[in-house]
């Protein structure tokens, strides 16, 4: 009896391993922050690192959709590049109402994702290559739409989605992305769509064995995830008040690394947005303290692809040693 | 006639699409089909021809290398240095072959050993890769001006493609171990049946590290003639390349996931890239539109080659 009740707590905390070692993460990371600069953790540093992290919070919750059900969606980047280049030009040359702007911005981001989602799905090209290759025509066409100027200096109206304080409070971003994580989640929890995306991740074939028309789902998936990204994007413009034609190339790595630092595992069919909207955190956190520490920014790809390799690693070292532990207690 | 029209068959149809892009050009431009034009085209065709073919033996083995643009960035950083430093032509080139053996290697170890999805590995390297090549030049190329070694990548009495020459022993080389050597008849085991390889005494993990490493290493010898060529190391210059080489393997016939393809066919596929570019300013297309143009041709050629093969398959 005290045997198996034994038991049965070692595998609890065996199932923990994964969640209490990236908390460890944050709290190391926090601690760092603390002794750098001792107002981090003051109540506007934590706001602005939430409203700093919104960009890439949406972005995550898009990519963690696709990597549930398919694999990564590496074009996301570009997608709200252009999204954020057709949004912004619509609203300065041609004086469009910005929630128009936004609505046409949104729509050709579903659009990419509609193509991606019939490479991908019908087609049969592995999502890294045909996302990966996508981004560069996309970044092209972002080119060609600006000839290479910035476009900055926007209407006050259309800034306060990403500039906004509400009732002199929250910032504006936080509550967007807020509203953005709580859709995602439910999407992927509650509906029939998320199940079936994670039906679709984790077991294909089954999958489509039990009725699930396993192209149309991840064709969604990417269409979700285009949605966001370029949503992403105006929230974007929206924040820095500029964009250019590269303005989304520099977010790829922090997306991956925050999707799969949320414990969303690789082969898909796991994880979910609570836990990117996390990996996002630690990702903004661990930012601030480059910024903090002037770390130059040569070096910033470096250290995070080096951050992306340990995650992947530890999820993979940390998933052998449960299935070795859990193969010995039966 | 029969046997006339199995050659034919054997024949991709990209090929046929290449040569129709080169007619259409040389119409469109008297200068397009000159001797001076070719040789020309062959120097740019040359370097990428060496890294699809690494890309090739990867994507045989079932994987991918996002990294091979960073890797042969970060080679020509250090045979930019070793070349200023004074070493001797083959020093430089043993430098070149060993810095992207290493990075090969490094990718290796963590794909084979750790068991982690290639394009994850990758992609993160692609960021350490670079990230070396920035803080090792401050964000500015290194220029090179050691005659002896610029021969290796320039025009010898303006008429010798020097750099075609090297790149093409480099592909004859390719060829060579994909066609003589265990490693070349490893990688097809690992792409098409890794269990059946493993089950019947082969080392998979080594040889899946070797794969990696291998491609490292003639993604460094590009290295030493790209740097040649263009007179300069440029911590900047590899971005795209490790795109166009995966690019032209699939074009080229090679299949992600059933170890099929070979490096001969990859050729098609460096052709096709390389006229494309070369026409557009023929044909005066704005070099604004160039990159988009560009990437959307590559997209459709791989979803047309990728359907076609899938319809073969399911004959």
């Amino acid at each position: 009896m005290s045997k198996a009740l034994k038991q049965n707590k070692f595998k609890l905390s065996v199932d923990m391993l994964p969640a209490i070692s990236r908390l460890c993460i944050l709290i190391v990371i926090v601690l760092l922050g603390v002794g750098i600069d001792s107002s981090f953790l003051s109540l506007r540093n934590i706001s602005n690192i939430f409203a700093n992290a919104s960009i890439l919070i949406i972005l995550g919750i898009g990519q963690t959709i696709t990597v549930i059900t398919n694999g990564p969606d590496l074009s996301s980047g570009s997608v709200m590049t252009i999204c954020a280049v057709i949004a912004a030009i619509l609203i300065k040359n041609y004086n469009v109402n910005f929630v128009i702007a936004i609505l046409i911005a949104l729509v050709v981001g579903g659009i990419i994702g509609a193509i991606n989602g019939y490479m991908i799905a019908y087609v049969g090209i592995p999502s890294f290559i045909s996302t990966y290759g996508l981004q560069w025509a996309i970044f092209g066409f972002a080119y060609v739409l600006l000839q290479g100027y910035v476009l900055y200096d926007f209407d006050e109206k259309f800034r306060f989605i990403g500039n906004g304080n509400l009732f002199g409070v929250i910032q504006m971003p936080i509550l967007v992305t807020l509203i953005c994580v709580l859709l995602g989640h439910l999407l992927l929890k509650k509906t029939t769509l998320g199940r079936k995306c994670y039906a679709v991740g984790s077991n294909r074939v089954s999958a489509s064995m039990s009725g699930i028309n396993v192209n149309t789902v991840i064709s969604m998936a990417f269409v979700i995830s285009g949605i966001l990204s370029a949503f992403a994007g105006v929230l974007f413009v929206a924040r820095m008040n500029s964009v250019q034609s590269d303005s989304g190339s520099s977010y790829l790595l922090p997306v991956l690394a925050s999707v799969y630092m949320g414990g969303t595992s690789v082969s898909g069919g796991e994880g979910g947005v609570l836990g990117t909207v996390f990996g996002a955190m630690v990702m903004t956190v661990a930012t601030n303290c480059m910024n903090l520490l002037s770390v130059p920014s040569e070096w910033r790809d470096a250290i995070l692809g080096v951050l992306i390799i340990i995650t992947v690693l530890l999820d993979v070292v940390v998933k052998k040693r449960m299935q070795s532990i859990k193969i010995v207690s039966a | 006639m029969a046997k006339i029209k199995s050659i034919f068959k054997q024949i991709p149809i990209v090929t046929w699409f290449v040569l129709l892009m080169i007619i259409v050009f040389s119409f469109c431009s008297k200068q397009y089909l000159t001797l001076r034009n070719m040789r020309i085209l062959l120097q740019q065709g040359s370097v990428l021809l060496v890294v699809a073919s690494a890309a090739t033996f990867i994507i045989i083995s079932g994987g991918l290398d996002l990294s091979l643009g960073g890797i042969l960035t970060l080679s020509g950083v250090f045979v930019a240095i070793a070349v200023n430093a004074g070493l001797p032509i083959i020093l430089v080139i043993l430098i070149g072959a060993l810095s992207g053996f290493l990075c090969g290697a490094f990718n290796g170890v963590i794909i084979s050993y750790c068991g982690l999805q290639p394009f994850i590995v990758t992609l993160g390297t692609q960021g350490i890769f670079y990230g070396c090549a920035l803080a090792a030049t401050n964000r500015v190329g290194i220029q090179v001006s050691d005659e002896k070694f610029l021969t290796l990548g320039g025009l010898i009495n303006g008429k010798i493609p020097m750099a075609f020459i090297c790149c093409f022993v480099l592909y004859l080389f390719a060829i060579f171990v994909q066609n003589r050597t265990r490693l070349g008849r490893y990688v097809y085991v690992i792409g098409g049946n890794s269990e059946g390889g493993r089950l019947s005494g082969i080392n998979i993990k080594f040889w899946k590290w070797l794969t990696y490493s291998f491609a490292g290493m003639l993604t460094g010898l590009a290295a030493v003639v790209l740097v040649s060529r263009l007179e300069v190391a440029d911590p900047l210059v590899g971005s795209k390349w490790e795109f166009e080489a995966i690019a032209a393997t699939i074009i080229g016939g090679t299949s992600m996931n059933i170890g099929k393809g070979n490096v001969i066919g990859t050729i098609i596929g460096v052709a096709l890239l390389t006229v494309l570019r070369s026409g557009m300013n023929v044909i005066r297309i704005p070099s604004i539109w160039q990159p988009a143009i560009i990437g959307i041709v590559i997209i459709m050629a791989i979803v047309f080659q990728v359907s076609i093969a899938s319809k073969e398959i399911k004959k």
